[in-house]
């Protein structure tokens, strides 16, 4: 009996590794452009998770970050459906890895909120702090256009530029700017638009608008409204910057509570001559710091968004 | 004869949280969304909430209730105490389960074999062999008549002969240090134990209340900000619609604009003087308001020549609020780190020192 459990144990942590290979694999395919379209599986996926609304949610804000930082809608979209498909697999991957330390029912359920909690803020928290850096580039080469605005009033001009100079996602995104720019001018600005997916540059592209339109000088309001923009970004990117470091702060006190926990198991022990078998995990005391530290944990992911 | 006693209350309390969760589920799942005279209450959450209110025009209610309508202002202060109720029974199973637990792993533990109680010994053993002996110093001989004859007591073969065999002092000191681990099993402290669960889950949503409403407090200035950048961006569009962008966009604000909108909404009243009049209302918020007023009557131009100049002059306060915010949530972090890692050497020493006189005990 007790080997049929443990086979079906190492049963479901394969499928599970396997999936998030898998999906990571198809993904990184679909990146090298190996598909030329969502493949039928993910595509699928895809409706399901659309069909159910806490998913839905999350997923729609993980498509308009990751199409920024892939450069397409259709990666954005994959990317969601990846991370939605390997969230379950990895939360029980994390839940079977720290349930081995976990000797008492109340343990593994702080296992099982750790394990579910952890990778869906790991994923909307990473992909953020890298959609921030993608949009201060992009509000940087706004900046740019503005002043390149002054001296050679062609917006093309200096979206070549840009598209030139630039690296990354920006480089990217002022190529697809300009190629649509040739063809037609508000399919170009839609897509940019759509792309950033900001205010600022919802407000950038009015300007720009504006002024081939209707001539209205472009300089001072695109300053004005890259000076805001710089702002937003500015309180944003600095609640990250403190709040990333912190939470190794927070691992190290985990881990300092880990130690000193232990140590009072080792000299119960080695004072009574007995060795109490879990004494550790099955604590109260001992549940109590981990629970602290985990409530600590998550505060650093909703601290950073300030 | 107390082992049956104490089923028989575990069964009276089990009945009766049933009956409170039974009660509580039944009127949660009747009632709709409401602020005050919607909500459907049976007759003992009624008669239960009526004891654990706080009195009309305490004011501790006013706060209470200021700060229930600026989390969501659907909900009230009666839904606020349901929920505390529903915490302390939760916390009281929770704290139940988990005591339960640590005693079962305690008693686990105490039949364990080793240099101070060297004799393998079953509860079913230990409860023969100490009846009528009384453990009191003054008695050990009579103690030790006693625990000769219940040897003979003994079901077990094997155990009869092998006790049979033993000098009854050392079968005595061996009963002495289990009767001390039986003591050890369950103390007063872990009563404390779920006491102070049901003290948390009592206090817990007040804390928590108390929190979101302090980030609430917090990030209004930023909110102020981005929220004043938005009017600048569309001070050209319609009033209604730029409140609409509002209340998609704030957080803080959100029931502020809400209600500032059923306000705008009438047309038989001036929203902006009741709003504007109010001393109670967020400084931020009365600015915003007053610059929709500008829109509305000066248009767009002025008002943002006015958030212009009022973004120069919030510069400085900016990174200086910024900074303040960061270490206050920084400081929050650092203390719940910090407390976890005291009370695991508070731990770590109470371990060390109760090995010293009482045997294994685990906190």
């Amino acid at each position: 009996m007790a080997i049929i459990v443990k086979l079906i144990y190492w049963l479901i942590a394969f499928l599970c590794i396997g999936t998030v290979v898998y999906t990571y694999f198809s993904f990184d395919k679909m990146k090298k452009g190996q598909y030329l379209e969502i493949p039928l599986f993910f595509s699928n996926m895809g409706d399901i998770v659309d069909g159910i609304p806490p998913l839905r949610i999350f997923a729609s804000k993980l498509i308009i970050d990751a199409s920024l930082v892939y450069g397409s809608a259709d990666l954005g979209k994959m990317y969601a459906t990846c991370v939605v498909l390997a969230i379950l697999p990895l939360s029980t991957i994390v839940f079977m890895t720290i349930n081995i330390f976990c000797s008492t029912w109340y343990m593994s359920l702080v296992g099982v909120l750790l394990a579910l909690v952890l990778p869906i803020m790991y994923f909307r928290s990473s992909l953020t702090d890298k959609t921030i850096q993608i949009r201060k580039s992009i509000l940087k080469s706004q900046e740019n256009i503005a002043s390149s605005l002054a001296y050679n009033p062609v917006v093309l001009d200096s979206a070549q530029t840009i598209a030139r100079t630039s690296s990354g996602p920006t480089k990217r995104l002022y190529k697809i700017f300009c190629n649509n720019y040739v063809v037609d001018r508000d399919v170009a600005y839609d897509v940019y638009q759509n792309t950033v997916s900001d205010s600022y540059t919802k407000t950038f592209v009015d300007i720009l608008k504006r002024f081939e339109e209707q001539g209205i000088n472009p300089i001072e309001p695109l300053q004005r409204n890259a000076k805001m923009a710089a702002r937003h970004y500015y309180i944003k990117g600095m609640g990250r910057k403190v709040f990333n470091g912190l939470k190794i702060m927070v691992l190290i006190y985990l881990a300092s509570c880990i130690g000193v926990s232990y140590m009072g198991v080792y000299l119960q022990t080695a004072m009574t001559g007995n060795a109490v078998e879990n004494a550790l995990s099955s604590s109260p005391a001992f549940f109590i710091c981990l629970c602290l530290n985990i409530i600590a944990l998550i505060l650093c992911f909703v601290y950073e968004n300030v | 004869m107390d082992k049956t006693v104490l089923y028989v209350i575990l069964a009276l309390v089990l009945v009766a949280i049933g009956f409170v969760l039974k009660q509580v589920f039944a009127d949660i799942l009747e009632r709709k969304r409401f602020r005050g005279e919607s909500f459907t209450e049976g007759v003992f959450i009624s008669f239960l909430l009526s004891i654990l209110l706080p009195k009309e025009g305490t004011q501790k209610k006013r706060v209470l209730d200021n700060r229930v309508f600026f989390l969501d202002s659907t909900k009230s202060i009666r839904e606020f105490y349901l929920i505390r109720v529903l915490c302390v029974v939760f916390f009281f199973i929770m704290g139940s389960a988990i005591l339960t637990t640590t005693c079962m792993n305690r008693y686990s533990e105490v039949y364990t074999v080793d240099e101070t109680q060297p004799f393998t010994l079953t509860g079913a053993s230990y409860d023969t062999i100490v009846e009528g002996v009384t453990f009191n110093s003054l008695d050990v001989e009579k103690d030790l008549d006693t625990i000769k004859q219940n040897v003979y007591k003994l079901s077990d073969k094997a155990d009869r002969a092998k006790f049979d065999q033993t000098k009854p002092k050392d079968l005595y000191n061996s009963l002495i240090v289990i009767q001390d681990r039986l003591g050890g099993v369950f103390t007063i402290f872990d009563i404390l134990i779920i006491v102070a669960m049901c003290l948390l889950g009592w206090m817990l949503p007040f804390w928590i209340l108390g929190q979101l409403v302090s980030y609430l407090y917090g990030i209004m200035f930023f909110e102020f900000d981005r929220l004043e950048t938005l009017i600048y961006m569309n001070a050209s569009d319609k009033v209604s619609n730029i409140l609409q962008l509002l209340l998609a966009d704030s957080v803080a604000f959100r029931e502020l604009f809400r209600a500032f909108i059923d306000l705008y909404d009438n047309e038989e009243i001036d929203a902006y003087e009741q709003i504007l009049s109010q001393d109670t209302l967020p400084d931020y918020f009365v600015t915003l308001v007053r610059y929709l007023q500008l829109v509305e009557g000066s248009g767009n131009t002025v008002v943002c020549y006015e958030i212009s100049a009022n973004k120069d002059l919030n510069e400085d306060k900016l990174k200086d609020e910024l900074d303040h915010l960061i270490y206050k949530r920084k400081g929050k972090i650092n203390m719940i780190c910090g407390l976890a890692l005291v009370i695991s050497m508070v731990t770590m020493v109470i371990s060390a020192f109760s090995s010293l006189n009482l045997g294994a005990i685990s906190f």
